[in-house]
């Protein structure tokens, strides 16, 4: 497995939920409530979700790639 | 409740105290003192992360910053801890490849050798000490002044500030960072279950999850969306502030030295890791506090709010939890702070292991003593003086990365220009700057400002590759 390219992948994948997330079309909030929580919060959590396992997989990736 | 809080406050204090005689036979040299001596496991460096990063204004000031801007709390600081630790994967290997086998001591120290240049260290523990020492301060104010409401006619401000700080100083100066660290475990894992208990008593009050947002909708409608009820939250202050906190593990030392001794890098990514869901875990319950308070507290003040909300509503034993709680989160926050500067000093002026400890303790009570003048001076707003700080320190972050990443001194042209936005930055903030420049936020152009000649400065002198 190219270990190099992973990383890279999961670093710009970072840096586009980013992008979405401070967008204000995103901040500013006409999608349904979900779980009874408004998009700006449910659409947070899990950004912020997908962003923590992908620190769990990068991790494991840049260890692999500085082995 | 105060038969309770005292109780539970001797039972607290007798712990810290058995933590510090534990770890005080074992301090031989300075390093055992201000490093803890050995390396630490994932779940001891994962609690200790966690109660330094997550100090009185997660606890305190979270509620009130949701219920007066809304669900978009969430966006400031969880969002923005999520990307800080997925930075710690990267940055965390490139500063223990950078410290090595050696001993750490201190970014400062590490900043002159990477620069091959003194300033580089001055400045750096310039930035931190104008910038951690009001935080250090806000914590200490913000307990006190929420005790104070707590118990009217009881103990002043000035006398809760000065008990805060002397429990503080007693068991780290007896234990070191190792009983800080074995502190922040206790410290950790009781602001976690305070905060949810709390939230759960909103909950239940509310009538459910579903009901709270229902009627926190029927309020203001501006309350689940950014920038929030007064506008603060804007997509400028947003990115500012996760740049701002982005930052923290590598300018702010309490934590940049709690990357260094971890056992080894693989604990290292599994403590960034739990770090992250540690930090939902803990400010989730905070925005449901503050929805419940912009629901039934629209107009209280903070202190009658948290008042309400923390304790009057509260069973008077989980209070008297609550307070001792508030009195860990301020603690095992301010206690890395002085440590951390204490290990600068350490530094900067190049002591040695094996030598006496006694200059590094009096500068440590120097800045608990300072700290401790600040409190009695500073206002009350936690959340927004904590973002001051952050930024503050933030500053410093191209610094270091250009330092840590370059093979080879980087000269002294981001020096010049860190010193210069740290100068704009405080005169800015004193109203005698504009606070936009460019239609930007000060704070955000000069962190961006700052990121590019960093990136400059490493591409111009990054030496060119043969044939």
């Amino acid at each position: 497995m190219n270990y190099k390219s992973a990383w890279r992948a999961i670093v710009i994948t970072v840096f586009i939920c980013s992008i979405v997330q401070f967008s204000p079309w995103v901040l500013e909030g006409n999608a349904p409530y979900f779980l009874g929580m408004p998009f700006t919060l449910w659409f947070g959590i899990l950004i912020s979700l997908l962003i923590v396992l992908l620190t769990a997989l990068g991790g494991y990736v840049f260890s692999r790639l500085k082995s | 409740m105060l038969t309770y809080l005292l109780i539970i406050g001797a039972v607290y204090i007798g712990i810290l105290m058995f933590f510090s005689w534990r770890t005080k036979k074992q301090i031989k040299t300075s390093s055992d003192f201000m490093l803890g001596g050995t390396k630490i496991g994932v779940v001891i460096g994962l609690m200790t992360f966690a109660a330094t990063l997550f100090s009185t204004f997660t606890l305190l000031g979270m509620p009130d910053f949701s219920r007066s801007n809304g669900v978009g709390a969430w966006i400031f600081l969880t969002f923005s801890d999520a990307i800080m630790v997925f930075l710690i994967l990267w940055f965390g290997f490139y500063l223990r490849k950078r410290v090595g086998q050696s001993t750490y001591q201190g970014m400062s120290a590490l900043l002159q050798k990477c620069y091959q240049n003194k300033t580089a260290g001055y400045l750096y523990f310039t930035a931190v000490f104008l910038f951690l020492i009001p935080y250090i301060a806000i914590q200490i104010r913000g307990v006190a002044i929420f005790l104070v409401s707590a118990f009217p006619d009881f103990i002043p401000v000035w006398g809760w500030s000065i008990g805060i700080v002397l429990i503080m100083l007693v068991y780290s100066e007896l234990g070191g960072l190792k009983a800080i660290i074995y502190a922040d475990a206790l410290q950790g894992t009781l602001l976690l279950i305070v905060v949810w208990i709390v939230a759960f008593n909103c909950l239940n009050q509310v009538g459910g999850w579903e009901t709270l947002f229902e009627k926190a909708a029927t309020v203001n409608r501006d309350l689940l969306s950014t920038p929030g009820p007064k506008g603060l939250l804007s997509p400028q202050f947003l990115i500012a502030s996760a740049l701002a906190i982005l930052m923290i593990p590598v300018t702010q030392p309490q934590l940049s030295t709690r990357l260094v001794i971890m056992k080894n890098y693989n604990a290292l990514k599994k403590m960034a890791t739990s770090v992250g869901f540690f930090a939902m875990l803990v400010i989730l319950p905070t925005i449901i506090i503050g929805m419940y308070g912009a629901i039934y507290y629209a107009d209280a003040s903070t202190a009658d709010f948290l008042g309400a909300v923390l304790l009057e509503e509260q069973h008077e034993l989980i209070a008297a939890f609550i307070i001792i709680g508030l009195f860990a989160a301020a603690m095992s926050t301010s206690d890395s702070q002085l440590f951390a500067m204490g290990n600068e000093i350490k530094g900067l002026l190049g002591l040695k292991e094996d030598d006496n400890l006694r200059p590094i303790r009096s500068v440590i009570l120097l800045f608990a003593l300072s700290a401790l003048v600040f409190s009695l001076l500073s206002s009350d707003e936690l959340v927004l003086l904590a973002r001051l700080s952050f930024s503050g320190t933030a500053l410093m972050g191209p610094m270091i990365m250009l330092g840590i990443f370059s093979k080879r001194p980087q000269g002294v042209t981001i020096i010049v220009l860190s010193a210069l936005a740290l100068f704009i930055f405080i005169l800015s903030n004193l109203g005698w700057f504009p606070k936009q420049i460019f239609s930007l936020r000060t704070d955000l152009f000069l962190m961006i400002a700052l990121g590019f000649a960093a990136i400059a400065n490493f591409f111009i002198l990054k030496p060119k590759s043969k044939g």
